[in-house]
């Protein structure tokens, strides 16, 4: 579906993390100002929020000007959206070098695949499924050359909280024990902030199949990784 | 807050944390260049493969090899010619193709019943990443929807902001064709056959050929969800009047599949499942003869793809489906914009685009659905 306008991007802070909600205004018939009222008044905003207003027209010219070949434009688009590619990629390989390796590949294919995209509101979800794609065949391909040596990143996960550093060495470990297909999908839905909505979009999938999916996979991870919920009390 | 989200949230920090190590820097303007290869973007990708200063002669060369396998292809019957696809057919009604609820008076592709002998979707990198879905049955009929560009002879249809469609076409194919097309999909070396559950779904990334995609393949008596090797099937399975031969054809020209029943489903654009509350008070807004028609009309998943299992939980004859549809029009429901027959709840406290929706989907001959829209 083509979406034009303005579109609002909160990223509310939480204990648990980064929690991201889109609203476009246009597309729901509300004026930019609406529709921000609106979501504070239904108590969207914590005492921590950044908001980026994107201009939709803007992305829109930045997206069509690219896809003719305007390397500029295009340079603004990997400032906007690499770092999303990147961290995407290395929740699946777990490597940076093969994770740096995937996303240069992947605006390899966005510069060559411009043209397909139709809908320039989807650029960041069209970009990281493409590096997610880049990373995925990278692994497939690392496994057959060589066997990865993971201590270098334990030990610069080990640099941080104690804590933290074993839950996140837990997670590297049990992140590895998945197919980078799933890998793929936990990388496009908590660390590139994709809505299931949005992966299905993508994937041409349904938004419950990739529901359905992402929580077999919380299963899984809360039994490899021994979590207790720390339910509000 | 339940004990899933506060597992999905404690996942989800870790996920960011450990995303946190990934090397973000780099130079804007070095990646573009490097991506651009140095080469106009405005040159269409197949020119590079010229020679430098030889570009004239390599493109006549070219043209004239095209010209020669076309002309070839033409006259063996292996390409499709759709120059007068607004007739009468033979053996069943042509329908003009569309997005939403059937012409009046067209009639319904017949059997109504069918078994699925193969089903492929998937994000076929050979036709430019766009989305293509098809379903193989063993009476020979050939379903298929597509977005792809200019890729099968089948003009594109819109409904308001929708996506470009084909609409869901019918073809139909001789004992032959069927069999060529299954054995397309044996010989690219299928493996890892997975038995297929009611809720499953057989798409996966990166497999060979595709972005994302999937098939499904009848095996004895069950049907099965299958990896391939060889990455030329996805776009053999999504065009194949490119490459069977006349004689795999009963019927070649296009048609609209015509379906006798529609599913009504009931989901959400979240990350929570609709709950059962929230599809009463969906059902609620209808009359009562409807609700009563729907509640008459569950149904339990069955194996297959479909597109929003299990949250179709009921089918209705298409006349209904048209009673449903006005019926909605009509109630205090907002149409999603460029769906034909979606309609949005009004949940207060939910962002307009992530509102419980209702929808009417086309029920396919082996009982799975898909969405006559963009």
């Amino acid at each position: 579906m083509r979406r034009n306008g303005s579109a609002v991007l909160l990223l509310t802070v939480e204990p648990g993390g980064i929690v991201s909600e889109s609203v476009k205004p246009r597309a729901a018939g509300l004026s930019l100002e609406d529709a921000l009222g609106q979501v504070r008044s239904a108590g969207h905003l914590p005492s921590m929020t950044d908001i980026l207003l994107g201009d939709g027209a803007a992305l829109e010219a930045t997206v069509r000007s690219a896809a003719t070949g305007d390397e500029a434009a295009f340079a603004r688009l990997v400032a906007d959206h690499h770092a999303s590619m990147i961290r995407v990629a290395y929740v699946i390989s777990g490597d940076a070098d093969t994770s740096l390796d995937a996303v240069q590949s992947a605006w390899a294919i966005a510069w060559r695949r411009m043209r397909s995209l139709r809908d320039p509101s989807q650029v960041r979800a069209w970009l990281v499924a493409i590096a997610a794609n880049e990373a995925r065949q990278a692994v497939r391909r690392r496994r057959r050359e060589r066997v990865v040596d993971i201590s270098e990143d334990i030990a610069r996960a080990e640099s941080g909280h104690v804590e933290d550093a074993a839950d996140v060495a837990d997670l590297d470990r049990a992140l590895r024990g998945l197919k980078a297909e799933d890998r793929s999908l936990l990388a496009l839905r908590y660390a590139a902030g994709l809505d299931s909505s949005e992966i299905a979009r993508q994937m041409g999938m349904s938004p419950s199949g990739v529901r359905s999916r992402l929580a077999r996979l919380l299963e899984r991870l809360r039994d490899d990784l021994a979590l207790e919920p720390e339910i509000d009390r | 807050m339940n004990e899933r989200t506060a597992i999905e949230l404690r996942v989800a920090a870790l996920i960011r944390a450990y995303a946190d190590r990934a090397p973000t820097d780099v130079d804007p303007m070095a990646m573009a260049r490097r991506a651009a290869g140095g080469s106009g973007h405005t040159t269409p990708a197949w020119f590079g493969v010229m020679p430098p200063g030889r570009g004239l002669v390599f493109a006549l060369v070219l043209i004239a090899l095209l010209v020669s396998i076309l002309s070839g292809a033409l006259i063996s019957g292996a390409l499709p010619l759709h120059r007068d696809p607004v007739q009468i057919l033979a053996d069943r009604a042509f329908v003009e193709p569309f997005v939403g609820l059937p012409p009046e008076g067209a009639t319904p592709s017949t059997p109504e019943t069918g078994e699925l002998v193969l089903s492929f979707g998937g994000r076929v990198h050979s036709l430019g990443l766009d989305f293509h879905r098809m379903w193989l049955y063993a009476d020979g009929r050939l379903i298929w929807k597509s977005n792809l560009e200019g890729a099968t002879g089948v003009r594109k249809l819109r409904f308001g902001e929708s996506e470009p469609t084909t609409g869901v076409i019918e073809q139909h194919l001789t004992p032959e064709g069927v069999e060529l097309l299954r054995s397309a999909a044996i010989a690219a070396g299928l493996h890892d056959r997975q038995p297929l559950g009611p809720a499953d779904d057989p798409t996966d990334w990166g497999r060979p050929g595709v972005l994302w995609g999937g098939l499904v393949m009848r095996d004895g008596g069950r049907l099965v969800q299958a990896e391939w090797s060889d990455p030329a099937l996805p776009g053999r399975l999504a065009v194949p009047a490119s490459w069977l031969p006349a004689s795999a054809w009963e019927d070649r020209r296009i048609s609209a599949y015509v379906p006798s029943r529609y599913a009504v489903c009931v989901d959400n654009a979240t990350d929570r499942p609709v709950s059962e509350r929230e599809r009463a008070r969906i059902f609620d807004l209808l009359t009562r003869p409807m609700k009563e028609l729907i509640r008459s009309r569950a149904i339990e998943p069955k194996p297959g793809w479909n597109d929003h299992d299990p949250r179709c939980t009921h089918q209705v004859s298409t006349d209904d489906a048209r009673v449903i549809a006005a019926t909605l029009e009509d109630s205090r429901l907002r149409r999603e914009p460029g769906t034909p027959l979606r309609y949005r709840f009004a949940v207060d406290e939910l962002p307009a685009d992530r509102q419980p929706f209702i929808e009417l989907l086309s029920v396919l001959p082996d009982g799975g659905v898909v969405c006559d829209c963009g």
